[in-house]
């Protein structure tokens, strides 16, 4: 008889390592979104080139970075509605700054900070005015467009110095990926470090998990969410700039409606609504299945007015299988008694 | 099988029947001609607009009509830049045959679209010019002020030369380079021939119809003493004898399109008119274009293909009725009128430099 391993310690062994997988965060929703990938690229093998596969993660890199940053305020019970117009807001300035001959990457860097203060800005209306986070980014939601259309004229914000190496880097692709697609994942990869080993990441998940418990042990939760809205603004700015530098031009409508699809994506990426836990790279993960959905369904040709219907059946398809594959683990779990 | 395993297959079984099987794609290099099925895509701004499902009708009719046209046709149900954008770049993997595009931001295309043309998938523009800086040659679209100057035109009709007061302009979508071309060719109509009339706005009137009720609603009431309300989008005609009916109040009131509660409303005197930019024909003659170039091998013309404008009135609203009834009565309608625009492409093309 082999020996196991030794209490209190982990097996090495690839076949213990395959076993341990389903443990991986966000394994369930990563599963559901290969499942959907293979599925769509059975029926049509064009879905796998690489060319389509990575129009459609650079697709999904602007609503994931605002789930990244949603996933953090799902995780204290926040929310923010105003993402998807301060994503807007931001393309529109930095354009500006652009035409008005500032160096592109200045006003890149002027386009997150932009994004930044726009956090902060519903952070001190949250904290002064004394409303809860849902009801100001809903007004802010409808500022900060209305900010983005009369900067603009109501008008597209066009010739750009598309030549700059801002397009041409950030719009373009590193060592054959779209650069912005890198981005995500430095992003994913810095977002997850802040949420799981960071003293502010354990700050977040306590708030979420229990206010007053909290505030009894000395945590400041208005200054958590003034972090957490200001660090969800930033992103909302970094995918601003990434999606002017791929659009190369700014459009004041642009990002209408991101808001709901990054929660979407937060939520299907397992940040519960309940609040205490988060995964960043299951809101990225989430962000791409709705970006594999809105692409795969091309290939099917379904009649435009069934689409949305198409759209949501496979969503749920997919969520579905992620909710199993959830439920098993949990049960796994609770036979091992973990 | 437990609950849970019944529950999903449940839910991909009924994705499964709605995706259905599509059938694989092909693509050539141009100046081929091909005879087997062309997979195109006719990509649009929004599914649940009167003027984009008009186009996708009639890009629907051309590949009916050749029969061997397998046509994506795709668009997302609220105006989404992006979302479009998205699909676009989907089409040009599984629609290499040929793309037409329509949509109000052309200007977020430059990378697509020029990605496009390096996979040598062919593209034409409708409704709004291709952006600067794309290799697209060929803009299938109308001249918005000659929209707008036939609606101003019409108005007049219905003004004495000596009339005074007011007339109000609405907007559905401020900023849209289309809208404001109408607006500005109604809006010089009026000023040139009924001088003593005073030109109010554009004001804001929203574009999807209940913002655009309310908008027209506010407007109305702002301005309660107009002559007249014009608005040069779709909704407009729907809202406006709307807001008549439910006041009970009369006023001159005109738009643009063909929207079929606005047809009903010119034939009960609500409307006095409607400035139809003919979308069918834009999406009809731009796919019809570009299966032309994939049988024939020949090379996409370029430049700005203008289909022309119908004003519908009492005169002609029974007609127009009964051509909006279907996509068979469609087709009926408007297939003599492409053939014979097709036939002479040099009448109908005009340097992109000249669209207005």
């Amino acid at each position: 008889m082999t020996p196991g391993p030794e209490p209190g310690t982990r097996s090495r062994t690839p076949a213990a390592l395959f076993g341990r997988l389903p443990r991986i965060e966000a394994m369930s929703v990563l599963v559901a979104t290969l499942v959907l990938v293979a599925f769509v690229g059975v029926w049509h093998p064009d879905f796998f080139r690489a060319g389509q596969l990575f129009d459609t993660l650079q697709s999904a890199v602007y609503v994931s970075l605002l789930a990244c940053g949603m996933s953090f305020l799902l995780a204290m019970r926040e929310i923010d509605l105003s993402v998807g117009s301060g994503f807007g807001l931001t393309v529109i300035v930095t354009g500006v700054l652009m035409r008005q001959g500032v160096d592109p990457w200045l006003a890149a860097v002027g386009g997150i900070a932009l994004g930044a203060l726009l956090g902060l800005v519903n952070a001190v209306i949250v904290r002064f005015v004394g409303i809860p986070a849902i009801v100001a980014t809903l007004a802010t939601l409808s500022v900060y467009r209305g900010l983005a259309l009369a900067l603009s004229g109501g008008q597209q914000v066009t010739g750009l110095p598309v030549n700059s190496s801002f397009f041409v880097v950030l719009g373009g692709r590193t060592l054959g990926v779209p650069t912005s697609v890198w981005v995500l994942v430095i992003v994913v990869a810095v977002l997850t470090v802040v949420l799981r080993l960071t003293p502010f990441g354990y700050r977040v998940r306590s708030v979420g998990s229990n206010p007053d418990a909290a505030t009894f042990s000395g945590i400041s939760i208005p200054r958590v969410r003034l972090q957490a809205l200001v660090l969800t603004g930033l992103l909302a700015g970094v995918s601003g700039v990434l999606g002017l530098a791929f659009f190369t031009s700014g459009d004041p409508n642009i990002g209408n409606g991101f808001e709901l699809q990054a929660i979407a994506a937060a939520i299907i990426g397992g940040t519960p609504l309940r609040g205490g836990s988060a995964t960043v790279a299951g809101a990225c993960i989430g962000g791409i299945l709705l970006s594999v959905v809105a692409s795969g369904l091309q290939y099917f040709d379904i009649p435009a007015n069934w689409s949305s219907f198409a759209t949501g059946a496979v969503i749920l398809a997919a969520v579905a299988l992620d909710s199993v594959l959830r439920r098993r683990r949990r049960d796994r779990d609770a036979r091992l008694g973990l | 099988m437990t609950r849970p395993r019944v529950l999903l297959a449940a839910a991909m079984t009924g994705a499964l029947v709605l995706s259905g099987c599509g059938s694989g794609s092909g693509s050539g290099s141009a100046g081929t001609k091909k005879t087997g099925t062309l997979h195109m895509a006719f990509i649009y701004a929004s599914t649940t607009q009167n003027p984009f499902q008009e186009m996708a009708l009639g890009a629907k009719a051309a590949a009916g009509a050749d029969g061997k046209v397998t046509l994506n046709e795709a668009a997302p149900t609220g105006i989404d830049g992006p979302a479009t954008v998205q699909l676009f770049q989907a089409a040009t993997r599984n629609s290499p045959d040929g793309i037409a595009l329509q949509d109000l931001s052309p200007d977020l295309f430059v990378r697509p679209l020029n990605q496009a043309a390096d996979s040598g998938v062919p593209t034409v523009a409708v409704d709004a010019t291709p952006p600067p800086g794309t290799k697209t040659s060929l803009y299938v679209g109308n001249s918005n002020t000659e929209v707008g100057r036939a609606l101003g035109t019409e108005f007049v009709k219905h003004v004495p030369a000596s009339a005074k007061g007011e007339v109000v302009l609405g907007n559905d979508i401020p900023g849209l380079k289309l809208l404001e071309q109408r607006l500005a060719g109604v809006s010089a109509v009026i000023k040139a021939q009924r001088p003593n009339l005073k030109v109010l706005g554009p004001y804001n009137a929203g574009s999807e119809p209940t913002a655009n009720y309310n908008g027209w609603n506010a407007i109305v009431k702002a301005h309660p003493n107009a002559l007249a309300y014009l608005g040069v989008g779709s909704q407009d005609g729907v809202s406006l004898p709307l807001i008549q009916k439910q006041t009970g109040r009369k006023f001159l009131a005109g738009s643009c399109d063909v929207d079929p509660a606005a047809l009903r409303a010119v034939k009960d005197g609500s409307l006095f008119a409607l400035s139809s930019p003919e979308h069918w024909l834009k999406g009809y003659i731009a796919l019809q274009l570009l299966i032309d170039h994939q049988r024939t091998g020949k090379k996409l013309p370029a430049g700005w293909w203008n289909p022309g404008t119908l004003v519908v009135t009492k005169d002609n609203v029974d007609k127009i009725i009964a051509r909006q009834k279907d996509a068979a009565s469609r087709t009926a309608y408007f297939s003599p009128i492409a053939k014979a625009q097709l036939a002479h492409p040099a009448r109908y093309l005009k340097p992109l430099a000249q669209v207005d």
